[in-house]
């Protein structure tokens, strides 16, 4: 089937008649976003699928309805015009909107169907609904795969119980298994009938019915614990994913590691040489300040020689004269006489006197208040005793400038050379050689520094979901996730042998049901009808898979070379689809050696384009196996991952295919600086194709007034 | 129809069954041959697979149980 033409008219953002013509070849339409691109999709959908319900009051055109006048209508319609078998079919779904004074009267939908005869030219109304002759053109099972509005709706279909679908409606697979139901039901039916009309004991009845129910319990269990089994396996696959996660992120903590050792270390360079300016600065300081500045003073070195001496002699001598005064303070302190007034006796002299009770001066018995007196005045001298006293040394010259001043004069006067103005220029180059060298240094390793900040921060984009603190506790994860799967594989192993238990069980089962079987008589109805029959049901089991891996290797294949085609220059490894229950078919990714490959070293694009590979594979066998019918393809936005490399290889695989695909896709345009868009044609250039268009909202527009909205369509042919 | 024939072939690729039922597998045999087969055995598969997508398979059980009850 091909889509010749798509008509809108007044189909929302589509104002009056807005058709696409389509070739039987690759079709791009290129719009920005909320230029009208899944409108297409929208209009596909609603024509094809009886199930799309759309809102008819959303779906016209407001500008077409804003120009009307009250009691006025217009007709909104979809037309898509197809060709199948040699014959044309337009098909039309409309409806008609009137404005009135109060409301907006919307009515039904409507649907024509138009056959023309293509080698008679003959044309005739064709009775079918829509929903029928969808079935007959484009029928359910391949519009499924057929019509994706963005890529994540090709991730969902090519997986479990959607992919089986797909698998089994195109294999002949389908086929087997009814073919399969069919035989063993007529197994199970000619049983109970030759067990009911044959003669036997009641003893054997009883077996009989004994044996029955314990291989439908027993075949319960082994379906019970094959399910648990297959759990396990998938929480096992689950985890040693997680590990393999795990270990490559180890391998990016370890270079993250590494990383931060090395800034670390660049870090140390850095404070070294910082360190070394700063005191190669101070050495210049005092150069300048010092020893320079004296340079070419030899004419007043020796008057400046006199003057620090007088200076230090000076200094010496009122520093001696503090530190003795010191020296006595501290004496008297420790002596303990410091608190009696000045001219006051001594302890000694105080305690006898009182002793005696005469006092040494005059010779007078001691009054009662000179007693006291002194009794006070040695009461305090004691008590001040018990304070705790410090003296600090006075800092009379506090910065020793005239130490400096004698160093270097002493210096100057020692070694005159070392100071000479040679000398000291070379010093100072010297110093500034260093400086610069480090100056230089400290901008190297600052660079370094940014770009290991870069690499460190591509790591931790390699790895979105895992934060940085995580990374330093993989190892920690990867013990936790190991015991995990320790504990499955554990289980896998008891469940395996107790499943291996109930099967030599069962088999036991069915050996005595035969032998008890035997006993039976058989009457008219032949044992050996059951046995034929019993045999042939096996048989169909076992086509019928063979069936399915034949398809499967087919589809595995096919897919791998698509995925090859669209990822040219990558290492993209194989597909290989497998049943994974009979309900579910799923694909893993292997390396050319057949080891599997994890996902974690797929680029998005090489991810995205898995499912897709598949769905160009399932199309071509599709095509194949429906009587050379093909049918066509029906992207919106497929390749929002895609770098434009891979954008282009993806459209050239669309191309190779030879069969129609439309894409409706917001790349390869660009946008002025009034927002206006444009088809940044040296990019679409290289892209081939059958067939082009250009969809944009005729400017001017006002984005909350849609009255203002009119999307045009150019074609880029 | 060709389907069905490949159908067919592909349970003759049995070898027990064909060995048990003294079935002379021939490349080329078909849904149609089969059925005029002298092994009663191979008759009743080409029986089920030419009729096993009929809505009602009533008949066709009937069918092949008279079949392989009164000549096997």
């Amino acid at each position: 089937m091909i889509i010749n033409k798509l008509s809108l008219y007044n189909f929302m953002c589509y104002y009056d008649h807005k058709p696409f013509e389509f070739a039987d070849g690759l079709n791009i339409i290129l719009g920005h976003n909320g230029d009208g691109k899944s409108t297409i999709f929208t209009a596909f959908n609603w024509i094809f699928d009886q199930y799309s319900q759309l809102e008819l009051s959303e779906v016209y055109s407001k500008k077409k309805y804003s120009e009307i006048l009250e009691n006025e209508s217009f007709d909104v319609y979809v037309e898509c015009i197809v060709t199948q078998y040699n014959e044309e079919y337009k098909i039309t779904k409309s409806f008609t909107v009137t404005k009135n004074a109060n409301n907006t009267n919307i009515s039904h939908t409507k649907e024509e169907i138009w056959r023309k005869d293509l080698s008679t030219g003959e044309k005739s109304l064709d009775g079918r609904t829509i929903a029928k002759l969808s079935q007959q053109v484009f029928p359910e099972a391949f519009r499924n795969f057929s019509m994706f509005e963005t890529e994540t709706d090709a991730l969902k279909i090519v997986e479990g119980e959607k992919l089986a679908e797909l698998v089994k409606n195109f294999s002949n697979a389908k086929h087997y298994e009814k073919l399969d139901d069919v035989l063993e039901i007529f197994e199970k039916r000619a049983d109970k009938q030759f067990r009911r009309e044959a003669t036997a004991d009641q003893a054997a009845q009883d077996k009989m019915d004994d044996i029955d129910r314990k291989i439908e319990v027993t075949t319960v269990e082994i379906k019970n614990l094959k399910k648990r089994v297959e759990e396990d396996e998938n929480g096992r696959d689950f985890y040693t994913e997680k590990i393999n996660e795990l270990l490559k992120n180890a391998t990016i903590s370890d270079d993250y590691k590494k990383i931060e050792e090395q800034i670390d270390k660049l870090t140390i360079e850095i404070n070294k040489a910082r360190s070394e300016n700063k005191s190669r600065n101070r050495f210049t300081d005092k150069i300048f300040d010092n020893f320079y500045l004296l340079n070419g003073f030899d004419k007043i070195i020796s008057a400046f020689s006199d003057k620090v001496n007088n200076f230090r002699q000076e200094k010496n001598r009122i520093d001696n004269e503090e530190r003795n005064k010191f020296a006595v303070e501290k004496l008297q302190l420790e002596n303990g006489a410091t608190p009696f007034p000045p001219g006051f006796p001594s302890l000694d002299i105080l305690n006898e006197i009182l002793k005696d009770n005469i006092c040494k001066i005059c010779s007078a018995e001691l009054e009662d208040s000179s007693k006291e007196y002194i009794n006070k005045s040695i009461k305090l001298y004691e008590e001040s005793k018990k304070k705790e006293k410090q003296l600090e040394m006075p800092m009379i010259f506090p910065n020793n400038f005239i130490d400096e001043f004698q160093i270097i004069d002493r210096t100057i006067q020692l070694k005159p050379e070392k100071y000479a103005s040679d000398r000291i220029t070379e010093e100072i180059e010297f110093g500034i050689k260093r400086i610069t060298e480090n100056n230089n240094q400290i901008t190297e390793n600052n660079n370094k520094i940014s770009d290991l900040e870069i690499e460190k921060k591509d790591l931790l984009h390699k790895i979105p979901n895992i934060s940085e603190n995580e990374l330093k506790n993989i190892r920690l994860k990867h013990e936790e996730y190991s015991k995990e799967k320790d504990i499955l594989v554990g289980k896998i192993g008891e469940n395996e042998t107790k499943l291996d238990s109930k099967k030599a069980y069962l088999e036991e089962l069915n050996i005595t049901q035969r032998n008890t079987y035997s006993q039976f008589k058989e009457s008219d109805f032949k044992r050996s009808t059951v046995e034929v029959l019993s045999m042939l049901s096996k048989i169909a089991k076992s086509v019928k898979q063979d069936e399915y891996k034949k398809f499967l290797e087919i589809l595995s294949e096919r897919a791998s070379k698509y995925l090859k085609q669209i990822n040219v220059g990558e290492i993209t490894g194989k597909i290989e689809l497998y049943r994974k229950n009979d309900k579910e078919v799923t694909y893993k990714s292997l390396n050319e050696d057949n080891s599997v490959r994890s996902s974690l070293e797929d680029s998005g694009a090489l991810q995205i384009s898995k499912p897709l590979s598949i769905l160009f594979a399932i199309a071509d066998i599709a095509s194949e196996t429906a009587d050379n019918e093909t049918y066509p393809m029906i992207f919106d936005a497929p390749t929002g991952r895609f770098s434009p490399d891979r954008e282009q290889e993806f459209f050239k695989v669309l191309k190779s295919t030879n069969k129609q695909r439309i894409v409706v896709t917001l790349r390869f345009l660009g946008a002025d600086k009034t927002n206006t868009p444009f088809v940044n044609k040296d990019l679409f250039q290289n892209i081939e194709k059958d067939k082009a268009f250009f969809i944009k909202r005729v400017r001017p527009f006002e984005i909350d007034k849609p009255e203002t909205i009119n999307t045009e369509i150019e074609s880029l042919n | 129809m060709a389907r069905k024939d490949d159908m067919l072939k592909a349970f003759l690729k049995n070898e027990e069954f064909c060995n048990k039922y003294n079935i002379a597998v021939t490349l080329d045999v078909t849904i149609f041959q089969a059925q005029r087969s002298d092994s009663l055995a191979l008759v009743a598969l080409a029986k089920i697979i030419d009729k096993y997508e009929d809505d009602n398979t009533t008949p066709l059980y009937q069918q092949v149980i008279n079949l392989l009850n009164e000549k096997l």
